[in-house]
């Protein structure tokens, strides 16, 4: 018994001692040899490594069956299961490069996205922060993007031929009702929220996703950031103002108080100014932002700002031009926003929110216009992968808001409106991967609004397809609905929807460091409202926006600089509200096309750049011709500077800020203001819209605290 | 009878354990000597290509994969020109694979997570403007990390001085803020005594020469 097994082993000892010899060649997709390829037998010592040619040679003590293994960086591992036998072997592998992220198939017809997530992003979050001319202001930023139109006196995004109001913006899936600073006609607004609370901007020119609605051109979809690192305290002064803000850092949560305050006096005293200011700018601005790491995958946030503003200006009068009239605004907003987002089990994922808002305008002129706008919006979503290759969310939102105004002028007794909307949609949505270069997303939104007691239904679809490594092709379609706005709600509710169908086609490429993308679209709008002569409305309004787009950044031909080139060509023309016939709306221009570059200078440690935008003229109406919509602006142009200068004062880290808009000083004009009666000449006196001055300059300085050793790192020394 | 079956097959079951033992000593050292001569990225592709084979055989030790690992990562570090960011990105992605190979094996080991704070530094390259902040606060947590789990171990520190060295000052780094750490890193490696012949020893000569540049500035 005993000699037996001993003899087996011993048998088993010799056996292996023969050898075998396996040898080679490692081949990449093209055909050309792989060099460095690791080439092993599964669970053994033996292998070896592919030389100059791709050839490999080594020798095994592996009898019968095993599996041999070929592994190179930036490739699939390739296995193959042999027999090994005494005679030698030989094989020529051929690998695959493995489908990195980079190379992934993303939906990308219709939008640009900045973030840090996916490696293949056109921009990243401090682009936005750093671009010249938009002074930190997210539509500013937004504004040297094609598909984007200048509409420089209302500081407002303007997408493919459609209104400002036809762009939603929304934080962490909340829908977020005013965007904007609260401003007068002609005096730009600025965004209420600051780009560094993002850490990803999605900007969807057309075609997005059916968990957004109600909006007909476009969606700005805003990603908070997650906990912030570490603690710190910051403040800042700036020739407009000052501010300070505190992060305190847990292990699991993290709370952000800030607070600003802007004051444009000392400004606008020294800077020579169009607007005839009574009281400049001020502004107070608190936010608060909390977050709670709830479980591995559970994160709650909270958000919340509240902002209190006012001016007062002399508001030219159209009607005596050589007169103004006194106009204050002030303008309380209170924005909550609240998010939960977790993993339920391993499969699904689940998210819910909850917004409130709370806006109120007060206009005292010689006629007094109070406005209060309020919502509250409630959301779920889930998702889920059915399948490896099929994803698949669902969810539902409510939204209840009520919009109040109260008018008064002298003469008349005065009246007032009021809105109460409730709405209520549900969308669904499933990412097909048919196959590793082709993505289907197809998806639905169904909608109620009981302000219209009308429903609607906007199926959406897009497809991308990877037509080589570094480029790849989207086309897009959908429906867009929207509920018609207050201006018009206010007169007449028996109406509906308003929609606008979307097609897309897109090519995208991206490569080493360069990124070249061509969008044509078509964009057909249906159930316009229009206003009869008797000033009755309707649906019956309809137009069409259509025009391609290109982008081209570069990052690599020159060291240490980096720009892209925007140009977007838009025909449009409706027929809607009041227009006698179709024509190209006021906010459209032809052309419009701008060059940012940055530069970083590392010895200076100092980041510079300028912007150059230019925009074709726009319509306007002159009632003084006969023909509708005649007459023209003069081109737009605006040439931006900034750069940050990045020091240390007092050993905390330091940035010094310089920006200036429109360094050269064109003379911009946005058509003319008419007065309302034709004069005892029968003509139209009217007051040139203009900037509210030819520049503007920003100095500022921000100064971090705390970004020194934290105890515990100082105590490991 | 039964007995001497037991203690037989017993010896030969030790006796093989020794031998294979000593098969992946043996090895290991090959493979430790040529990562010592490795200096261009084609010798350590090679040196990385051998560390790969014994630890898809040896999955009970994390040292093959943890030299694996750091050999990748030294192969990003010298493809860190800023022309080839796509290869820098593939060594890391490589690096950090085998990497949470060797941390399943060992879950607490100094080594591993100095080696991880090394492969967070080179996140950093791929994009400094974007992830400079918060891949720097994940890299002096992880040495963070290895400094408390091994006070001897001379690499953490180390390692967070050259980092800190190229730093910007305005983000708190800079010559003087890294000199403390390369003179920590000095006493550290004067007294470190390696495990085995296989264990992690590396680092000094460098720090020898940032410790040079460091006080000259």
């Amino acid at each position: 018994m005993k000699s037996t097994l001993l003899l087996s082993l011993l048998f088993l000892a010799s056996f292996s001692y023969s050898q075998t010899t396996i040898k080679g060649i490692v081949l990449d997709e093209t055909g050309e040899s792989v060099i460095g390829a690791n080439i092993y037998i599964q669970d053994t010592y033996d292998g070896t490594s592919s030389d100059e040619v791709g050839a490999f040679e080594f020798k095994t003590t592996m009898e019968g069956e095993a599996t041999i293994v070929v592994s190179y960086v930036g490739y699939e591992d390739f296995s193959l299961n042999i027999t090994i036998a005494k005679t030698d072997l030989s094989f020529n592998f051929k690998l695959e490069p493995s489908a990195s992220e980079l190379d992934a198939v993303v939906i990308t017809a219709g939008s640009f996205e900045a973030s840090d997530k996916r490696k293949a992003v056109v921009l990243k979050p401090l682009d936005i922060v750093m671009t010249a001319g938009a002074t930190a202001d997210i539509a500013g930023a937004l504004n040297t993007l094609p598909g984007t139109q200048t509409v420089g006196e209302t500081g407002q995004l303007f997408v493919r031929g459609g209104a400002a109001s036809e762009t939603r913006s929304f934080i962490d899936g909340m829908w977020v009702q005013k965007p904007y600073g609260s401003s007068v006609a002609n005096v730009p607004a600025r965004g209420r929220f600051s780009p560094f609370l993002f850490k990803g901007t999605i900007f969807s020119t057309g075609g997005y996703s059916a968990e957004y609605g109600q909006a007909l051109s476009a969606a700005l979809i805003l990603e908070t950031t997650d906990l912030a690192p570490r603690t710190k305290t910051g403040v800042y002064a700036m020739t407009v103002g000052a501010g300070a803000s505190h992060t305190q850092r847990w292990e699991k949560s993290a709370l952000d108080v800030s607070v600003d305050y802007f004051n444009l006096s000392p400004y606008l005293k020294l800077m020579p100014q169009n607007i005839a200011w009574d009281k400049a700018f001020q502004s107070v601005n608190t936010q608060l932002v909390f977050r709670q790491k709830t479980s591995k995958t559970g994160m709650f946030k909270l958000l919340s700002t509240f902002s209190r503003s006012g001016f007062a200006l002399q508001y030219p009068d159209a009607d005596n031009v050589l007169q103004t009239n006194p106009l204050s605004l002030n303008n309380d907003n209170l924005y909550l926003n609240t998010t939960y987002k977790a993993m339920l089990g391993e499969k699904w994922s689940f998210f819910s929110g909850l917004a409130y808002s709370n806006n109120q305008d007060n206009i005292s002129s010689n006629f007094g216009l109070d406005t209060k706008d309020e919502s509250i919006q409630l959301k779920w979503r889930l998702g889920t992968q059915l399948h490896e290759k099929v994803s698949l969310k669902f969810g539902g939102e409510y939204l209840a808001s009520q919009w109040d105004e109260a008018f008064q002028d002298k003469e008349s007794q005065g009246f007032e409106s009021q809105l109460k909307e409730t709405y209520l949609a549900n969308f669904v949505e499933t990412d097909l991967q048919l196959s590793k270069k082709l993505l289907a997303r197809v998806g639905g939104r169904f909608e109620y609004s009981q302000l219209l007691q009308k429903m609607n239904f906007a199926p959406r679809t897009s497809i991308a397809y990877k037509t080589s490594k570094h480029s790849q092709i989207s086309l897009a379609a959908g429906q867009f609905h929207q509920t018609p706005d207050n201006e018009q709600m206010r007169f007449q509710q028996n109406l509906n929807f308003e929609s606008a169908d979307h097609y897309l086609f897109n090519f995208q490429q991206i490569k080493g460091g360069r990124i070249f993308r061509v969008e044509a679209y078509w964009k057909e709008y249906r159930n316009l409202i229009r206003q009869a002569a008797n000033g009755q409305r309707n649906n019956l309004g309809n137009g069409f926006a259509r025009g391609i787009d290109f982008f081209y950044r570069d990052k690599t031909t020159i060291n240490n600089g980096d720009f892209w080139i925007s140009y977007s060509y838009l025909d449009t023309e409706r027929w809607y509200r009041d227009f006698p016939e179709a024509s190209t709306p006021n906010f459209a221009s032809k052309h419009n096309a701008s060059l940012v570059y940055k530069h970083w200078i590392p010895k200076w440690s100092s980041l510079i750049g300028f912007t150059y935008s230019v925009a074709s003229p726009r319509a306007y109406n002159d009632p003084n011709e006969t023909a509708f919509n005649a007459a023209r602006t003069p081109v737009f142009q605006d040439l931006s500077f900034n750069a940050s200068y990045l020091t240390t004062l007092w050993g905390q880290s330091t940035v010094i800020y310089v920006a200036i808009n429109n360094l050269p000083g064109f003379k911009n004009n946005f058509g003319q203001r008419f007065s309302r009666q034709a004069n005892t000449d029968g003509e139209f006196t009217s007051i040139p819209i203009e900037p509210g001055a030819k520049r503007f300059f920003l100095v500022g300085a921000f100064v971090t605290l705390g970004q020194r050793m934290t105890e515990a790192e100082r105590k490991a020394l | 009878m039964k007995n001497l079956i037991f203690t037989s097959l017993l010896s030969l079951i030790s006796i093989f354990s020794f031998a294979q033992n000593e098969m992946y000593l043996k090895a290991m050292e090959k493979s430790v000597a040529s990562f010592q001569k490795a200096a261009t990225v084609a010798d350590l592709q090679l040196t990385a290509n051998g560390f790969e084979r014994i630890a898809k055989a040896e999955n009970k030790a994390w040292l093959p994969a943890y030299y694996q690992s750091l050999c990748y990562m030294m192969m990003a570090a010298k493809s860190n020109d800023g022309k080839q960011i796509t290869t820098v990105i593939n060594y890391l992605d490589k690096a950090q694979v085998a990497l949470d190979q060797a941390q399943a094996i060992d879950e607490n080991n100094s080594e591993i997570y100095t080696l991880q704070g090394y492969i967070h530094q080179g996140r950093v390259w791929e994009d400094p403007m974007n992830k400079g902040a918060e891949y720097t606060q994940k890299s002096f947590a992880a040495f963070g990390k290895a400094m408390a789990l091994d006070p001897t171990n001379p690499r953490p520190y180390y390692l967070k001085g050259q980092h800190t060295f190229f730093m910007p000052v305005f983000f708190g780094g800079g010559a003087d803020k890294a000199l403390p750490l390369f003179q920590q890193a000095e006493k550290r490696f004067a007294t470190f005594k390696k495990a085995s012949s296989i264990h992690p020893n590396w680092g000094q000569d460098m720090n020898s020469h940032f410790l040079q540049r460091a006080t000259a500035q």
